[in-house]
């Protein structure tokens, strides 16, 4: 393990030398944008026609033209229902939820300069574990739909100030101190939610925690996303904003102080809009693990380090593979399901050693 | 934790979510408990050492604190033993036009009373008292001609031999609790586990109650100094080795999700625990109970029926489930079955338009189970299919459709009059009775 993440540390730097110019990095920002936000919009077609409910590809497609304005739907009402509350939330949640993890990872990759770093990395999910605990254990959870998730991104945001403040300790910031906290809190909190689900006597409460952490999308709701994009947005239109600060804070912090980069803010602004995109993700799906660690270092490989390129890439590539995980869960087993996670594992992680393989071969 | 849960939901095939659970306890336990037995057999076998004693230390160490009433012996471990569903006994016609139909309450076997100073001789006298040839193919009873102590069982853990009816003995499953509750003086059971006192689960909470409890640490278990151990198919291997090393005996007692398989392990139950009379009475009391059922249902045309909980993720109950055996024995298609779902697998709300049932049923708490009605029923997606256009959404009681015990039975009651209520008009299903009711 050690020598793995070495060798991904000498090439993550390899790659940080591989700077771009201006217009390189728009060429390269547009032609993969192009490319994703097409793949998406095909994709998101496919899995609005493909579920266990049949409905004709004419009837989607006539649904979908409908719903922007053009033409009228030819589907039964049944199967409009279908389209525009079952599957339509779940393939927006699917993709601002991989959206956001896949930034969050680049940020912390990028930030902590550690390959192995992923959203969670300074105690958030975890956090969002615990809120979602104490909602499902107080039964908060059962008052209002919309308590569940508000109860795990506070927590979220709570286990951030935590080892923020942690971090800062003796009036003195430090980023080491920051990722041990982020460790430490996030042991705290994770033996918390395991000693809820052992020593309650309630059943439900136990069944609950454990499929709420194992994350997923078949809950989404139009609420939902209607809550979880302003946050998420909000959070990857800043972090895209600073991401050529993060370029020149990765070369050595000191240079971009030279160079005029205002160091404490810029790095404290992505640290706190990555935690929170990754709490209201954490709050909506539960923790689904692989995302945000994986599609940071696929699109790294593909068209290298520079932030002003990873950034948005790594968001539109997280939301595209999580949207084909999510369609691939609903339909493989149908009419069951699978969870989530089991898929973004099966399909990403041989996708990811062939990449990482190649680019192996290549450098050798 | 997460993967360990994650395995246990999707394997799903009749396993109680109780069950996982406590074989998920034991397991975290058990862990801590092995390096403490670990330590004291090494801290034994030092003090033995170096008082040059020709002691003979290992297990005894531990088990010499235990001195149960029963012996172990621990033959060569044998296949699973497989359980086989009896055919019916011959029909006890039913009048299904009759008004009012109770199924017979069984009260207390007359001939049986134990207690706690029962001896052999005397449980030897009332073994002559009911059909020995019923336990002649249990499979499980080593000698099924001998029905005096000392007697041998034999189950995947190895061959038990009892010297006597067993006084303490610890049921490790709710499901084995609930059929010895029938069987036994309640008292016999050295202790109960939270989970048991949780009437929207067990059918014996009010039983449980007033019980002693204990927690998941099998130290806990050892504590009790019980005669025998019913570990079910569901118990963790290291639990059971701990438990056996500590020189208690261990019997690994089946647990079937139909009504009728269950009745070869009523039998050994009943065999094991000088209870014979009583267990043949339950035995009769279910094949009675099953065959006024199939007596009554005559229609062909069956409804499908769902049955679909809610934790976060709604999961239905396919084939191989206790749920979905309880629906096909209450005259009814299991819809997630026939859908192609096997065990307990997770669904959408589309998946269950997709299923499109007659009828949906939800086994879990009413509480819950009322905001899931109202989720099903105030989906648009779901407008369309029979089971709400219909109304026939409805909450069922846990306790009868996720038990592995003999009571899954009232479940399919309870079922059989909700699917045909005019074929079991006027028609009352009492509870099982536990002994001395």
């Amino acid at each position: 393990m050690q020598s793995r993440v070495f060798l991904l540390a000498i090439e993550y730097d390899s790659s940080v030398k591989r700077v771009s110019t201006g217009s390189t990095v728009l060429r390269r920002l547009f032609v993969g944008s192009l490319l994703l936000v097409s793949a998406t919009i095909l994709v998101a077609i496919v899995a609005a026609s493909v579920g266990p409910f049949t409905v004709p590809f004419t009837h989607t497609v006539s649904t979908l033209l409908d719903l922007i304005g053009i033409g009228e739907s030819i589907a039964k009402p049944t199967e409009q229902a279908i389209i525009q509350s079952i599957r339509l939330p779940r393939i927006f949640l699917a993709f601002i939820v991989g959206a956001a993890l896949g930034i969050s990872g680049g940020i912390m990759q990028g930030l902590f300069r550690n390959s192995m770093a992923d959203p969670g990395i300074i105690g958030v999910s975890s956090g969002g574990a615990t809120g979602a605990v104490v909602a499902i254990a107080s039964g908060a959870s059962t008052i209002s739909t919309l308590f569940l998730p508000l109860f795990a991104f506070i927590g979220s945001a709570v286990s951030m100030i935590v080892v923020f403040l942690i971090a800062s300790a003796g009036g003195r910031f430090s980023m080491a101190t920051l990722l041990l906290g982020g460790i430490a809190v996030s042991s705290f909190l994770g033996a918390i939610t395991t000693a809820t689900i052992i020593l309650t006597d309630d059943l439900n409460v136990q069944r609950q925690i454990i499929f709420w952490i194992a994350g997923g999308f078949d809950t989404a709701r139009w609420e939902s996303v209607r809550i979880a994009a302003p946050i998420i947005g909000f959070g990857v239109l800043i972090a895209i904003f600073v991401a050529r600060d993060l370029n020149l804070l990765l070369v050595s912090e000191d240079e971009a102080r030279a160079l005029g980069v205002r160091v404490t803010m810029v790095r404290n602004t992505l640290l706190v809009s990555a935690s929170l995109i990754t709490g209201a993700a954490v709050a909506f799906s539960g923790i689904i693990a692989f995302v945000g660690l994986v599609i940071p270092h696929v699109v790294r490989l593909v068209v290298g380090a520079d932030h002003r390129v990873l950034l948005p890439l790594s968001a539109l590539g997280g939301g595209l593979f999580l949207l084909i995980a999510d369609t691939a869960a609903r339909v493989v087993l149908s009419p069951a399901e699978l969870r989530v996670g089991v898929l973004t594992a099966l399909i990403g992680a041989p996708f990811f050693i062939f990449l990482l393989v190649r680019s192996r071969a290549r450098l050798l | 934790m997460s993967r360990e849960c994650l395995v246990w939901s999707r394997q799903g095939s009749g396993l109680r979510f109780i069950e996982r659970v406590e074989m998920f306890r034991f397991w975290i336990n058990g862990q801590r408990l092995r390096l403490v037995v670990v330590g004291l057999v090494v801290l034994t076998a030092a003090i033995v050492t170096a008082c040059g004693s020709s002691d003979d230390g290992g297990s005894a160490s531990t088990g010499a604190a235990v001195q149960p009433t029963a012996t172990a012996t621990v033959a060569s471990p044998p296949e699973a033993t497989a359980t086989e569903i009896p055919a019916p006994s011959e029909s006890k016609q039913a009048d299904p036009t009759a008004t009012a139909v109770v199924v017979a309450t069984q009260k207390s076997v007359a001939t049986s009373t134990p207690a706690a100073t029962v001896m052999a001789a005397a449980t030897a006298e009332v073994a002559d008292q009911f059909d020995k040839t019923r336990f002649v193919d249990i499979s499980g009873i080593i000698d099924p001609t001998n029905f005096g102590w000392p007697r041998s069982i034999e189950t995947s853990e190895g061959v038990i031999t009892l010297d006597s009816p067993p006084q303490k003995i610890h049921s490790l499953s709710l499901g084995h609790s609930e059929i010895l509750a029938a069987l036994i003086d309640f008292d016999r059971l050295t202790a109960v586990y939270s989970f048991f006192v949780d009437e929207e689960q067990s059918n014996i909470a009010k039983l449980s109650a007033d019980h002693k409890m204990i927690g998941f640490d099998p130290e806990e278990v050892i504590a009790l100094e019980p005669d025998v151990i019913i570990a079910s198919r569901f118990t963790n291997a290291d639990t059971v080795a701990l438990l056996k090393s500590a020189g208690i005996p261990v019997a690994r007692a089946s647990l079937e999700s139909t009504a009728l398989g269950n009745i070869p392990n009523i039998l050994l139950m009943g065999y094991m625990f000088g209870a014979e009379a009583r267990a043949i009475e339950l035995a009769d009391e279910i094949e009675a109970r099953m065959q006024f059922i199939s007596d009554v249902l005559v229609s062909d045309a069956k409804p499908r029926v769902l049955s679909v909980s809610k934790w976060t993720s709604a999961f239905a109950a396919g084939s191989g489930t206790t749920e979905g055996g309880i629906i096909e024995q209450a005259g009814g298609i299991n819809a997630a079955a026939d859908s192609g779902i096997e065990g307990h697998q997770q669904v959408s709300i589309e998946s269950i338009a997709a299923i499109s049932p007659d009828v949906i049923i939800v086994p879990q708490p009413l509480d819950s189970a009322n905001v899931f009605i109202e989720e099903l029923t105030s989906s648009p997606a779901l407008a369309e299919i029979p089971a709400v256009k219909n109304g026939a959404i409805y909450y069922v009681p846990p306790r009868y459709h996720t038990t592995l015990s003999h009571w899954n039975v009232r479940g399919i009651e309870r079922l059989a009059t909700l699917l045909y209520p005019s074929l079991f008009s006027g028609v009352i299903f009492e509870d099982f009775a536990n002994y001395g009711e």
